[in-house]
């Protein structure tokens, strides 16, 4: 315990690295609260934009369907998309509605007839039409074996069982959800870690150390697991400062958190989510996600800082871990889908909830279909256990330089 | 307890750092003497366990050394830095535990040893911040933590003032008295008196091991003292190993090692470990 105690305050408990987590906390706080607030365009505009929502939630109203997406394209054409229209929907609060509800009459229609001819992923079908469609055509070749086959059955019985997205005010978790990206858990969260863990074994070869740590009788394996567990902690301890502090800066600034209760589907980014989860659920879910991802992270970055005989160095290696991810995005579909466990499996991707639990991704395991989220949970739950058992390896290994 | 040294060999590349190191050791202070860059630290780190040897093993009561071993190892390395953010005693409690100690065991030796290296009043302070001496005493409590059975010392005095040298000396010698130590350094006087065995070492080979007193009786008839005029003190150093030089009003008297009378007025002296330390590491290849 005094070893656990005494690691611990080399890499987190101490002076210098508490005012660093009571600055990050802060930071967690300010950047929820300001793209909340400015993506609103302020407390009046959001209230304007919330009682709009709250007169149109429920099941889609085909009029008020067409009215907004008549609108937001109009709207489109003048400003241009992209960006600049995200510009002008922090300006005027109808327009925002108008937008969100074109989306929502769109996923609807996914819902039903799938995505327009030339726009479905045909790897990924979706729509209650289109997998009716899909299912019979591979009945009538045989098919009513194959993977394929399987797949699209689940799916369509759990569409019809979660049934079409409806419209609610569920802006404070939509706000959340975004604080929640993929971007931000690996720059705000995964990459400040990488910063805790980096020393950890790397300071034993600077402080010349590892010639006393090495040669004791607890310096070969019970000194890496106090290591392993300071890791975890500081994992747990960042992922909790950085969803706690969203948290708190989401709510200051719509100082509501209305809308647990609704299906997850309610969430614009998870439309097509797989899952009977409410929005409560599925946030104690995210966050044990965070968490957990967090902790890989934390066991890869521990591994780079015994392999490495400098700070600077397992530091530097760390962010390429998470580089390599993001570069994923930029390549060709030939080459992702070359590369698809890399591009699936990176740090980047494992922290992007919409896609993890948002989609209707599936893969072929045996025959069996298996969802994006629970191979997720398999592929790192491997990795977890293969980056501890190289950690515990490589300081049995270990010699002195 | 002994601790068996055979035949070690270590290369880094094509670089022999130790051709065949052998020796044996149980109780007692071992001194081992040698230049910069001879080995002393590469043979430590390999008993020491913290690097492989090339070739050759090292037998502990008979065993390869194991857990059991790095047990009853205490070992204070050449460079020590600390960490930033502890102070004395949460460094010494930091390696207690790594050495097994429990807590309660662990508190009593502290303050024992604290107390021995005059560091009570600073424990509670950052142990960065303390001086260079005050570094090394701390290292040498943290070597002596787990009641060590084998301690080995790389330059341990380095640093140190020479009452704090003197103190150090006083208790390794205590220490010594039922267990292996063994002391590496390249000044003599550190082991001169207390060293029951001098172990030397040259370019990865060591010499035989004895005592001090019998390479200062070999020495016997190699140490000469004469007077020179200052302005052939160069030329002379040139050709003589010199271990001493003293200034005598117009003249120099000089302490000159060599096997045969280096000057017609030249006189014979009671050699000390220092001659035959340089006789060993400067006289016998350069002017032989
Ligand atoms: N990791 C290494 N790689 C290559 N050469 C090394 C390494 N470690 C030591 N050496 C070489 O081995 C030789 C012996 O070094 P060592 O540190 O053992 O000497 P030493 O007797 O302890 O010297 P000093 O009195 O200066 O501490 C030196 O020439 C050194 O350059
Ligand atoms: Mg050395």
């Amino acid at each position: 315990m005094r070893l656990l105690k005494l690691e611990l305050h080399k890499t987190l408990t101490n002076k210098k690295n508490l005012i660093v987590l009571a600055i990050l906390l802060v930071v967690y706080i300010v950047m929820g609260f300001s793209t909340t607030y400015y993506s609103y365009g302020g407390t009046e505009n959001y209230n304007t934009y919330t009682s709009m929502v709250e007169e149109h939630t429920g099941t889609l109203d085909e009029a008020q369907g067409v009215v907004s997406t008549d609108a937001y394209t109009e709207a489109k054409n003048k400003y241009g998309s992209g960006e600049a229209i995200d510009h002008y929907k922090m300006a005027d609060p109808v327009l925002k509605f108008n937008a969100d509800y074109a989306d929502f009459n769109t996923a609807v229609n996914d819902y039903y007839e799938g995505k327009e001819a030339g726009k479905q992923d045909i790897d990924n079908l979706i729509g209650i039409a289109p997998l009716q469609d899909k299912l019979t055509e591979l009945q009538a070749s045989g098919q009513e074996n194959s993977y394929e086959y399987a797949r699209y059955e689940k799916q369509l019985e759990t569409e019809k069982e979660l049934g079409a997205p409806t419209f609610e005010n569920v802006s404070f978790w939509d706000s959340l959800f975004s604080n929640w990206s993929g971007m931000n858990v690996l720059l705000l969260l995964l990459f400040p870690i990488a910063y805790f863990i980096a020393p950890i074994f790397t300071q034993e070869v600077r402080t010349g150390m590892d010639n006393i740590v090495l040669c004791s009788k607890k310096g070969r394996k019970e000194i890496v697991t106090s290591k392993i567990i300071t890791g975890v902690i500081t994992a747990v301890v960042m992922s909790i400062l950085f969803v706690a502090g969203t948290f708190i800066g989401t709510f200051a600034a719509t100082g509501n958190m209305a809308g647990a209760g609704f299906s997850m589907r309610c969430l614009a980014s998870f439309r097509t989510a797989q899952y009977a989860f409410t929005i409560g659920q599925f946030a104690l879910v995210s966050v044990l996600w965070i968490v957990f991802i967090a902790i890989v992270f934390s066991m890869v970055a521990l591994l780079i800082s015994a392999l490495m005989s400098n700070q600077a160095g397992a530091f530097g290696v760390s962010f390429i871990v998470l580089l390599v991810g993001m570069a994923t995005e930029i390549f060709g579909s030939g080459l992702k889908k070359l590369l698809w466990p890399i591009v699936d499996f990176s740090f980047n991707s494992l922290g992007k909830l919409s896609s993890i639990f948002g989609g209707t991704t599936t893969y072929n395991l045996f025959g069996q279909p298996i969802s994006y989220a629970m191979l997720g949970v398999a592929v790192a739950t491997v990795m977890l256990s293969a980056f501890i058992i190289f950690v515990y390896a490589a300081q049995k290994k270990r010699i002195v330089r | 307890m002994e601790l068996i040294i055979s035949n070690v060999m270590k290369n880094y590349g094509k670089k022999d750092v130790l051709k065949g190191v052998s020796f044996k050791m149980d109780n007692g202070i071992y001194g081992l003497l040698g230049p910069n860059g001879a080995g002393k630290t590469t043979l430590i780190r390999i008993l020491a366990g913290l690097i492989p040897a090339s070739s050759g093993q090292v037998l502990y009561n008979g065993k390869k050394c194991d857990k059991e071993y790095r047990a009853k190892l205490g070992y204070l390395p050449q460079d020590l830095d600390f960490y930033p953010n502890f102070t004395g005693r949460q460094y010494l409690e930091y390696v207690a535990n790594l050495k097994g100690l429990s807590d309660v065991e662990a508190d009593r030796k502290i303050k024992e040893l604290a107390e021995q290296v005059d560091l009570t009043d600073d424990m509670e302070r950052r142990c960065v911040n303390y001086s260079g001496g005050m570094k090394r005493r701390l290292g040498i409590a943290q070597a002596l933590l787990n009641n060590p059975e084998i301690l080995i010392l790389d330059e341990p005095t380095a640093g140190l003032d020479p009452y704090e040298r003197i103190k150090f000396r006083n208790i390794i010698s205590v220490f010594s008295k039922d267990r292996a130590v063994l002391l590496s350094t390249h000044i003599v006087s550190d082991v001169d008196s207390v060293a029951k065995k001098i172990i030397m070492i040259k370019d990865g080979k060591v010499g035989s091991m004895e005592d001090g007193r019998a390479y200062m009786q070999r020495m016997n008839g190699k140490v000469w003292e004469c007077s020179i005029a200052p302005d052939k003190l160069m030329g002379f150093q040139k050709n003589h190993v010199i271990s001493n030089a003293v200034p005598n009003g117009d003249m120099i008297d000089i302490r000159v090692l060599s096997n045969s009378r280096p000057h017609e007025k030249a006189v014979n002296l009671e050699p000390n470990l220092e001659d035959a330390y340089l006789y060993e590491f400067n006289y016998k290849e350069a002017m032989a």
